[in-house]
């Protein structure tokens, strides 16, 4: 029997301390992922932060060099066909075969997952449906914008109703229709019980789409969860705080200086913006010291870090530190 | 959600979605009816200038010129067929791998057997349509020709496992050769290879090569399919049957046996890569049962000719052996000391015997680098084997246990060590060399006291200390660190020696190319001959310095590679267990 028993079966991909080394360039360190099913799980983070090799790992078309990988219970290095059978891959800069035609196309892959003749016609035609490109059915693929030959391929990846989506940077080169497109397919997927993992430069395009968030640097997964709770997290250390001052601001950018804790201090009209690092009770007595010190407030507010931010911070935190090597 | 579904059956090819999606590319009515125009005005052409040069200028029969029409039309359906369908086979692969569009067909279930039919038929799919365009003039050649059925039968039945091979070495070609318009190249330039250069091997002692081709059939049978414009060519040397130890084979079975075993190794090429890219080319239990029949094949076809030396047809070699004693005649002021006739026999036998040295050691070579891992496959074999219990049978399976225990991946896996099969390989290597210079009695037999039997019987062992050398290289260090030692320990002296040989110094270049193991089939042969002078003498001295230094190089490679392996071992080990 492929399936491992030892694993849990509410993930639809598990990953126990995957290592991918090129060489001696270790690529992704340690990985422990977790993407119960149902769940949209966004990974992100800069070039070269190993997603794309984690992608192929995960799609079977890569061995890691250490770790277990499980896909719905299944080990891939046991068992990789079998495992094959409950996923649908989109890889970054998807190709396609340009001498076909649209329709031809999937009905190459509906053909090769085994779907009979009438099942395919119907599929090939939701599947266009789904992804807006049934007008295009009868055309070349090479006549095809980027963004409809992205669009092509995520429909391919549906064909076979997959449990399992690993999209690969999937909205690169659509329009903002495309994208919105795009967002709903994925959001029907994940309601219809299948996980959806997905990588994006487009991090507001995450933020939106995403349940889940996991952030990789260097080939490390520096923070993982619930897109609020990673937010939340992140941002308790550092936040961003707004106060609307009655009158010139100047007086209370001078008192907020020289306070600990505080950076960045900028004005915009009557309104300061700084950083604020300190806990929830430092930032209570504050406020309470701002009031005491007669500054009249009339307005207070702490914004959260965007997801974007905060893998900023991240990546400039892990590019002061040295790559690790395989010795 | 996921659905059972069930993919094609690999013999199900008039539904495969491979073959069909290039039935539909590759057949589109617009190229193809330009395709179809170009070819029927090519046949027609060289149809008609064949059959009426003969028909009128040769006022030959009907029948007749339609058998002069025969051959032309066939070799114009060997290129459609062989050249420009092996040209589509390796360059869609290729670009199919360049695109990334294979690693959506890897993911598909059809099993890899079904994926690999698809494309050997699929790809060429046009070619196979052009091909049956031109049917219709071998179908008049035949009718009117009175040309005998078993003939064609031969012929095409040739050209179809021909037809097959070559398509699958465009699809070995594309499928190893990442570069797309490269690979085209590399799987034409094979097949030139294949058709042109190997078969002149069979000179030298390699006679199966012949047989890759279709040319010894059609040689078997262009004297009943000649029209009076062939007529005028002297007739081709019928091979008649093939000698294959004490066995004589029809050319037809022969060239099918060799045609076959050939598909065989290439579909299990294919079916590797298709189920992982990183799959070496062969594994490493049927690279052994490879390396033994290629042995068997080459040892069966050369032991008759090397038994009885009216059967070798080398030529060239003879006239070389020739050339040599004329040159030592000469040095010696033309008085011609040596027994010429007998020295011809010598050195013919001896050059086939060196030839077939280095042959041997080649394809051990190319064996040995076939199955042997880096460091990377080995470590993941490692950790297959421990996730896999290690031992099935094992009752103990706690994790601790297992970590402690030396745990070694199964001698089959690509990741195991290549030492055991390279050492087969070199036991086979030897053992068929061994049959062949035992075999040679005019090398042995001549003057019983100008031999040492002892050492002739142990020479070849000298073939397995230069590819344990070279397996231990590349084990230990990787194929970029072996080409380096190839290239300059035992290529650059003896290019050297080459050199210096040209430039007239004597002594240095003898005892210099000793060094090399490409020279040692050579200098192997040498080391029996008792009271040796001269240049003999300094061979002598080379090989067995040239052995020396070797044992002690291995000696070494083996205890650097047993510490690489224990240090991989280890960093397994913990790297299991801290996870």
């Amino acid at each position: 029997m492929p399936e491992n028993p030892s694993n849990n079966q509410e993930y639809a991909v598990q990953t126990i301390d995957m290592r991918v080394d090129y060489g001696n360039f270790v690529a992704v360190n340690e990985l422990c992922l977790n993407v119960p099913r149902g769940e949209i799980y966004g990974l992100i983070g800069p070039n070269g932060a190993g997603k794309t090799s984690s992608f192929k790992v995960l799609a079977t078309l890569m061995e890691p060099t250490y770790g277990d990988v499980f896909i719905g219970g299944i080990d891939i290095s046991l068992h990789p066909e079998e495992a094959r059978k409950h996923l649908g891959y989109m890889p970054d800069l998807a190709p396609i075969a340009t001498d076909l035609k649209v329709w031809e196309f999937l009905d190459l892959f509906a053909s090769a997952h085994g779907l009979n003749k009438t099942d395919r016609e119907s599929r090939i035609e939701e599947c266009l449906n789904k992804v807006s490109l049934n007008d295009k059915r009868q055309e070349f693929c090479k006549s095809l914008s980027r963004g409809m030959m992205q669009r092509l391929v995520l429909a391919k990846t549906l064909i076979h109703r997959p449990s399992l989506f690993l999209l690969d940077e999937p909205a690169s080169g659509m329009d903002p229709v495309s994208r919105q497109a795009l967002r709903n397919t994925v959001r029907e997927l994940a309601e219809g019980g299948a996980a959806v993992l997905l990588s994006s430069h487009i991090l507001s395009e995450l933020e939106d789409m995403c349940t889940m968030v996991g952030m990789m640097s260097k080939g490390i997964l520096v923070d993982s969860g619930k897109l609020n709770d990673v937010i939340s997290r992140r941002s308790s250390e550092e936040r961003n705080l707004v106060i609307s001052s009655l009158g010139n601001p100047m007086p209370l950018y001078e008192f907020l200086d020289n306070k600990h804790g505080i950076n960045q201090i900028i004005t915009s009209n009557e309104d300061i913006i700084f950083t604020f690092k300190g806990k929830d009770e430092e930032q209570s007595q504050l406020i309470k010291e701002i009031i005491e010190a007669g500054f009249l407030i009339k307005g207070f507010q702490e914004r959260k870090k965007s997801i974007e931010q905060i893998l900023l911070e991240i990546d400039s935190k892990t590019t002061t530190q040295k790559p690790e090597q395989n010795q | 959600m996921t659905e059972n579904l069930r993919p094609v059956r690999w013999w199900q090819i008039w539904v495969n979605p491979i073959f069909l999606r290039y039935t539909r590319s590759r057949l589109r009515p617009a190229p193809l009816i330009t395709w179809i125009i170009l070819v029927l005005t090519v046949a027609t052409s060289i149809f008609f200038l064949f059959y009426y040069s003969s028909l009128y200028r040769l006022e030959a029969s009907p029948a007749a010129a339609a058998k002069d029409a025969f051959y032309p039309i066939l070799f114009f359906q060997m290129v459609i067929l062989l050249f420009m369908g092996t040209g589509s086979v390796a360059g869609g692969i290729s670009r199919e791998s360049a695109d990334g569009m294979i690693d959506y067909q890897r993911l598909t279930p059809m099993t890899p057997l079904a994926k690999i039919i698809g494309y050997l038929f699929g790809l060429p799919v046009r070619e196979y349509v052009l091909f049956a365009i031109t049917l219709p003039f071998t179908i008049f050649c035949i009718n009117e020709g009175n040309i005998p059925t078993g003939v064609i039968s031969e012929v095409y039945g040739t050209l179809f496992t021909s037809a097959i091979l070559y398509h699958l070495t465009g699809c070995v070609a594309g499928t190893i050769v990442k570069r797309r318009h490269f690979a085209g190249r590399v799987a034409q330039i094979m097949v030139i290879l294949l058709y042109f250069v190997l078969p002149t091997f069979s000179q030298l002692g390699f006679v199966f090569f012949e047989y890759l081709t279709m040319r010894p059939v059609i040689i078997e049978q262009f004297e009943s399919v000649r029209g009076p414009i062939f007529g005028g060519f002297p007739s081709p040397e019928k091979i008649g049957e093939v000698l294959l130890f004490e066995w004589k084979l029809n050319t037809l079975n022969f060239s099918l046996l060799i045609q076959c075993s050939l598909i065989v190794i290439f579909l299990s090429i294919l079916y590797r890569k298709w189920r992982q890219p990183t799959n070496h080319l062969l594994g490493k239990n049927f690279s052994l049962a490879v390396h033994l029949w290629i042995l068997t094949l080459i040892t069966g076809n050369a032991l008759p000719i090397i038994k009885d030396k009216t059967q070798f047809t080398g030529g060239r070699s003879e006239r070389a052996a020739e050339i040599l004693i004329e040159q030592r005649a000469a040095e010696k002021n033309g008085i011609n000391q040596i027994d010429t006739e007998e020295t011809i026999d010598v050195l013919t036998q001896s050059g086939i015997l060196a030839s077939l040295g280095i042959g041997f050691l080649a394809l051990t070579f190319g064996m040995i680098t076939i199955t042997t891992p880096d460091s990377d496959k080995f470590t993941r074999a490692l950790r297959k084997a421990r996730k896999l219990a290690v031992n099935p049978k094992s009752s103990n399976k706690d994790p601790e246990v297992q970590v402690k225990r030396k745990i070694k991946a199964p001698l089959n896996a690509d990741g195991a060590t290549g030492l055991w099969h390279a050492l087969g390989f070199s036991i086979l290597t030897f053992a068929a060399w061994s049959i062949i210079i035992q075999h040679a009695p005019n090398l042995v037999g001549i003057d019983p006291n100008k031999y040492n039997p002892a050492i002739l019987r142990i020479i070849p062992i000298g073939l397995i200390l230069y590819a344990m050398c070279y397996h231990a290289i590349l084990e230990r260090f990787g194929k970029r660190t072996l080409l380096l030692f190839v290239i300059l320990c035992w290529f650059v002296p003896l290019l050297t020696s080459l050199i210096l040989g040209v430039r007239g110094i004597e002594t240095i270049p003898v005892l210099l190319a000793g060094l090399s193991a490409i020279a040692s089939p050579v200098y192997l042969l040498v080391l029996p001959i008792v009271n040796t002078s001269g240049d003999d003498r300094l061979m002598q001295i080379s090989g067995y310095f040239s052995l020396f230094t070797h044992s002690i190089l291995l000696i070494f490679l083996w205890w650097t590679l047993n510490r690489h392996k224990v240090r991989i071992r280890k960093e397994v080990s913990n790297q299991e267990s801290s996870s």
